[in-house]
């Protein structure tokens, strides 16, 4: 009996045609992620910022999206223990933050790929214990997902650049998410054209679907909802 | 220390609180942010590590909101909960009047052992949702330190018999419960979903009186958000 599913990664999804449906998880337990599964989203991707987001949580957080049939992008900056922790979770792939430009993206990409195709440090997380060290390090080569955070202090030449090196799979446009207030979308997106774009759904109408189309953060959908529900309430 | 849900209905205002299952304080910081009242953690039916019951505690009274807390409705877990810091029960299925005496007794004790505690700082509520407690209802309400009563759809059906909660002999009994408390000077407690469709259902309980209500819980919230096909295609930002 084969009891465990072969690994699935972000590409596989994409390669299925269809936009996908994703949620910025910044409440810090397993059962965030686990709402996330139960309500048809194809990708959480994990800010491990916010308070309570211990390593052991954000790894129990990746542990429940494989649970759910979830891939799980791990939020890090452009440092090399940082990534390299994100994905000992076992995550599908990294939000990076902090890159500026194309060589720091090349820098980037490279901690997250084994040699010889980068400089990763040897560890297989518990969810890849059944493949050799070598099986693994191929399998990261072609699946783990890079997604770089479009910052406001980009500008459109560095976002067409940074799109385009290789490893980078995706460009990551989200106003009032993680940290990202002050960015152009508009421009970011028109620059990142022909990069696989992970986007606020909605956010600008005239704009092209995002592949990846985030509703939010689940701390902001919660504290809008509640806040709504009480302002009704109190007013009448 | 204060309670905020008090001095709301003393004064004759709403309090809206919220339902927390997932146990992290993240959602207790998200409700004070949000200006809701009080958090009510469910230990009843959620595996809550006292650490993490202690720290959601904690982080309520720090930002002023009433902790709340539904446990089991015994002495000795409603003296667990006073001790670490919760000021407002929901005690689910009472069934008896010495139940309810002894929870209340059980209040009572512990404000006379804690300096600077009174008894107008917790509120006290008790749940009819079983056969038991419906034959009991009128001696639960006599007691003067209950000072809330409620009732739960799922378990009065299953009390009445029935597997839907939205059965019209359920809805006629959960409607009396909370209109006979309210007639006897009890505060009442009721849960509302976060959809703009039910508030008007929560607006007309509080215009008969109701002044202690619940948003429904933090899962359900999200769960409903992210299911509307709507959030996926309108032309809206979602959050």
């Amino acid at each position: 009996m084969t009891r465990l599913m072969p690994p699935w990664s972000v590409r596989d999804r994409l390669e299925e045609g269809r936009n996908l449906r994703g949620l910025v998880v910044e409440i810090p337990s397993p059962a965030a992620v686990e709402i996330a599964g139960i309500a048809d989203c194809d990708i959480v991707i994990i800010d491990p910022s916010h308070p309570g987001m211990t390593r052991e949580t954000v790894e129990g957080m990746v542990r429940a999206a494989w649970g759910q049939g979830l891939c799980a992008l791990t939020v890090a900056p452009s440092e090399p223990w940082a990534v390299m922790t994100a994905l000992d979770t076992g995550a599908h792939g990294v939000v990076l933050t902090g890159i500026r430009d194309a060589k720091s993206a090349r820098a980037a990409v490279a901690m997250t790929r084994f040699p010889p195709h980068g400089r990763r440090e040897a560890n297989k997380p518990l969810r890849f214990q059944f493949m050799t060290m070598e099986q693994f390090a191929n399998w990261t080569s072609s699946n783990i997902f890079v997604a770089i955070l479009i910052g406001g202090d980009m500008a459109a030449a560095d976002v067409v650049e940074i799109a385009g090196v290789p490893g980078v799979d995706a460009i990551m446009v989200a106003p009032g998410l993680l940290g990202t207030a002050d960015i152009d979308a508009r421009a970011a997106i028109s620059a990142a054209t022909g990069a696989t774009l992970i986007a606020l759904v909605g956010d600008l109408p005239d704009m092209p679907q995002p592949h990846i189309a985030l509703a939010g953060s689940d701390a902001a959908i919660l504290g809008t909802a509640y806040r709504d529900t009480a302002d009704y309430l109190r007013t009448g | 220390m204060a309670n905020r849900v008090r001095e709301l209905i003393d004064a004759g205002r709403p309090a809206i609180g919220a339902h927390a299952k997932v146990p992290t304080p993240a959602v207790v910081e998200i409700a004070a942010e949000a200006g809701l009242d009080f958090v009510r953690l469910d230990h009843y039916h959620w595996p809550y590590d006292d650490a993490t019951l202690a720290a959601m505690t904690a982080c309520a009274a720090n930002r002023g909101v009433t902790p709340w807390v539904r446990c089991e409705g015994t002495a000795d877990m409603v003296t667990r909960m006073l001790e670490l810091g919760i000021r407002g029960f929901t005690l689910p299925c009472i069934a008896s009047v010495a139940q309810a005496r002894a929870v209340a007794d059980a209040v009572d004790r512990f404000v006379g052992s804690s300096p600077g505690v009174a008894r107008a700082d917790i509120l006290l509520g008790c749940a009819i949702e079983n056969r038991a407690g419906l034959d009991s209802f009128e001696g639960i309400a006599a007691i003067e330190g209950v000072d809330i009563m409620s009732t739960g759809p799922s378990d009065l059906a299953f009390a009445l018999g029935h597997s839907d909660n939205t059965h019209p002999e359920v809805r006629a009994t959960y409607d009396r419960i909370l209109m006979d408390a309210i007639a006897r000077g009890k505060q009442v407690y009721l849960s509302t979903r976060a959809t703009p469709g039910d508030w008007g259902r929560a607006a007309a309980w509080i215009a008969r009186g109701a002044r202690i209500l619940i948003i429904e819980e933090e899962y359900r919230v999200l769960m409903k958000h992210l299911m509307c096909p709507d959030i996926w295609t309108t032309k809206r930002r979602a959050a």
